[in-house]
């Protein structure tokens, strides 16, 4: 598998008045593209931080993010979003003044697609992952948290994201819908070879991707492979 | 970004009406700001247009009062102006015409004057005066008042006097000893066009200078200052027109004269002419330039009170309708963090986002422009009523000063208040609503501009 997204000796820290805090200490690691990844670790370890610093957020102390060989830097952090990255929060995914099909127009037009039937493409990927039509058109804050979801997920295919990245994306849904998230990102790392980061302390999420990472006193380690 | 825009106008309808209430507001009471601005300018420049474009060059009288010596008498004090500097002024830009003046008592024994009361004789001979030559003036019944034309008399022009026979002075009499005469004094002594009559001067030698005039015209007085009050020679009545070079013959001095009188192009070039003429080497300690500054200014004296008042109402409308902008779309931010933290973690340019804060922004300030084209003027009209009840009329001021030579000065005629709806006021409130909205816009924009994408989304997550 190719190697996709790569951290290189990645740290960051805060000063408290006199103190310093070292939340990530020389993180290094190669994710590879095809692949689904979990990062746990308990509340304040600096998950989320270390998801920013990968998403082109915010700047790192130290290290740099390198994608597909290049530092994100250097490419641009807003392009880097735009063309190749895809984030997706536990809550407030959507545009709430556009419905489904609408929000992933928008992205689609932000990543500058030249798709002629921009409509039609959203309509597709929606029904694929279950949404019909009638709910695509709907104002978005009818549906439900898991539709929320599936549309956020369908908005990442529609931009041809190839890393996503994804913080806590079943925080608030019940077991059945967070069932059905869990295998759309495994679908798409696999089925679409795309590079799936998961961010959660839901270990039972974290059990069915591919790789399982910790932060452990600031540095990134593995945890377990599944085969 | 535009499609965006309407998309998040049609859905935040609350949001949208509030912002289109405060911008038809703010709108409305600039438009009727600069609807009274322009309206009173206008006024202003009519009322200038009115009192006509002459411009009167004459002795500094508050000079001559400070150079008097103690118990000196006003009549023996110098207030002719010499010739040589009237024509300095006269090469001026704007001028259009020039009329020289010079006016000398003077007495008669061939024609009776037309007297102004029962008891009025002459008085007690006084001291001659210095450079003025003729004898004492309150012997003397008429007033012989020279100029280079009548053409351009403001009495004339403005119909004060009326020419009932014969013709007025033109520069063609300029060598001629020819008069023009008023009505009564014509009827009283049986003088018609053709009738000729000696007047005469005395210096203070006793020397006679005596010169027969020949009557080419015969005017009638159709208002006049009071009836009561002048002696026989102050009295318009018996005032008669002649040549300068006639009036200056009587006087003895042929390189003074009492005053001069420039017709300007046009009463806008007042300003400019008289910036240009104290740049001349004519010594503006004795002498003072006149164009009815003081009725002028007496006149619009209210429009002048209502002009600031409203530049003063228009900027405070501005910033205080941009900071009321500013407050409400900052407080509608607060709740569009979560929508800027999507739209950045989706790739989209902070520059971008704040460009569809413009447009919407825009697009309701501009419809508010659109509905204040019919309510603005009748909110201008409102408060235009109100101010001019509460100021001081600004047209009731008529100033009546009689002149030595008896000419009335013209009476402003002051228009009705227009407060209308002109183009140019358009597109200043269109250029006041771009930059209302640009500051408005400004103050949010900081607060996204300034934050990493990180600190808007963390914002987003509560």
């Amino acid at each position: 598998m190719e190697t996709l997204l790569q951290l290189h000796h990645l740290s960051y820290h805060y000063q408290d008045g006199n103190l310093r805090i070292d939340i990530l200490k020389d993180c290094t690691y190669s994710f590879e593209q095809g692949k689904t990844y979990a990062i746990v670790g308990p509340s304040g370890c600096g998950k989320t931080r270390l998801l920013s610093l990968m998403g082109g957020l915010e700047a790192p102390c130290e290290g740099y993010v390198e994608y597909a060989g290049e530092d994100i830097k250097k490419k641009g952090l807003k392009r880097y979003r735009r063309d190749d990255l895809a984030l997706i929060f536990q809550s407030h995914n959507l545009i709430h003044y556009m419905n489904a099909y609408q929000n992933m127009i928008c992205a689609m037009n932000i990543a500058h697609l030249k798709e002629k039937h921009k409509k039609d493409k959203a309509l597709k990927i929606l029904a694929e992952l279950g949404i019909n039509e009638q709910e695509a058109k709907r104002d978005v804050r009818k549906l439900s948290g898991g539709q929320q979801q599936r549309v956020a997920i369908a908005r990442t295919i529609a931009k041809n994201a190839q890393v996503i990245l994804a913080d806590e994306p079943t925080g608030s849904l019940d077991n059945h819908t967070r069932q059905s998230i869990i295998e759309n990102f495994i679908a798409l790392a696999h089925c679409n070879h795309r590079l799936v980061i998961v961010v959660t302390h839901d270990q039972e999420f974290a059990s069915q991707m591919d790789v399982c990472l910790k932060i452990e006193d600031g540095m990134l380690v593995e945890c377990m492979n599944k085969a | 970004m535009w499609k965006n825009a309407m998309l998040s106008i049609k859905k935040n309808m609350g949001r949208t009406i509030l912002l289109l209430g405060v911008a038809f507001l703010i709108v409305n009471l600039v438009m009727a700001g600069l609807e009274i601005k322009t309206a009173t300018k206008k006024s202003m420049d009519a009322t200038r247009q009115s009192l006509g474009s002459d411009v009167t060059l004459a002795y500094n009288m508050k000079a001559l009062m400070r150079n008097r010596s103690k118990g000196e008498a006003l009549d023996e004090l110098n207030t002719s102006i010499k010739v040589s500097d009237a024509n300095k002024l006269s090469k001026l830009q704007y001028v259009k015409s020039v009329n020289y003046l010079q006016t000398v008592s003077v007495n008669t024994d061939d024609i009776e004057p037309v007297n102004m009361s029962s008891t009025t004789t002459a008085s007690q001979p006084n001291q001659s005066e210095k450079n003025n030559g003729p004898s004492p003036m309150d012997n003397n019944n008429f007033t012989v008042s020279g100029q280079t034309t009548m053409k351009t008399l403001s009495a004339f022009v403005n119909k004060n006097y009326v020419l009932k026979l014969g013709r007025l002075l033109n520069e063609s009499d300029a060598k001629t000893n020819n008069a023009v005469i008023s009505s009564e004094l014509a009827s009283d002594n049986n003088l018609k066009v053709g009738s000729t009559f000696s007047v005469y001067t005395t210096d203070s030698s006793n020397n006679k200078t005596s010169i027969t005039v020949q009557v080419v015209g015969i005017y009638s007085v159709k208002t006049v200052n009071q009836i009561s009050g002048f002696s026989n020679r102050q009295s318009p009545y018996n005032t008669i027109y002649t040549s300068l070079e006639t009036a200056q013959k009587l006087n003895n001095l042929t390189t003074t004269i009492s005053s001069a009188i420039y017709t300007l192009d046009d009463p806008s070039h007042i300003s400019a002419f008289k910036k240009l003429a104290k740049k001349t080497s004519v010594d503006w300690n004795t002498y003072t330039l006149d164009a009815n500054d003081q009725i002028y200014q007496m006149s619009i004296g209210s429009l002048k009170n209502m002009n600031k008042f409203a530049s003063l109402f228009v900027l405070i409308v501005i910033v205080a309708g941009a900071i009321v902008m500013a407050l409400v779309l900052i407080l509608a931010l607060r709740s569009r963090y979560y929508e800027y933290g999507i739209l950045l973690s989706l790739g989209e340019s902070k520059l971008r986002i704040i460009g569809q804060q413009l447009i919407e922004v825009g697009l309701v300030v501009v419809l508010a422009f659109m509905l204040s084209l019919g309510s603005g003027q009748f909110v201008g009209k409102k408060i235009s009523s109100i101010l001019a009840s509460a100021s001081a009329s600004s047209s009731t001021v008529m100033m009546k000063m009689p002149t030595s030579n008896n000419e009335q000065h013209p009476q402003p005629k002051t228009k009705d208040f227009d407060v209308t709806l002109s183009g140019e006021v358009i597109g200043e409130v269109a250029g006041v609503s771009v930059l209302i909205v640009v500051i408005a816009i400004l103050l949010p924009s900081f607060a996204i501009l300034h934050m990493s994408p990180r600190k808007i989304l963390m914002k987003k997550e509560g």
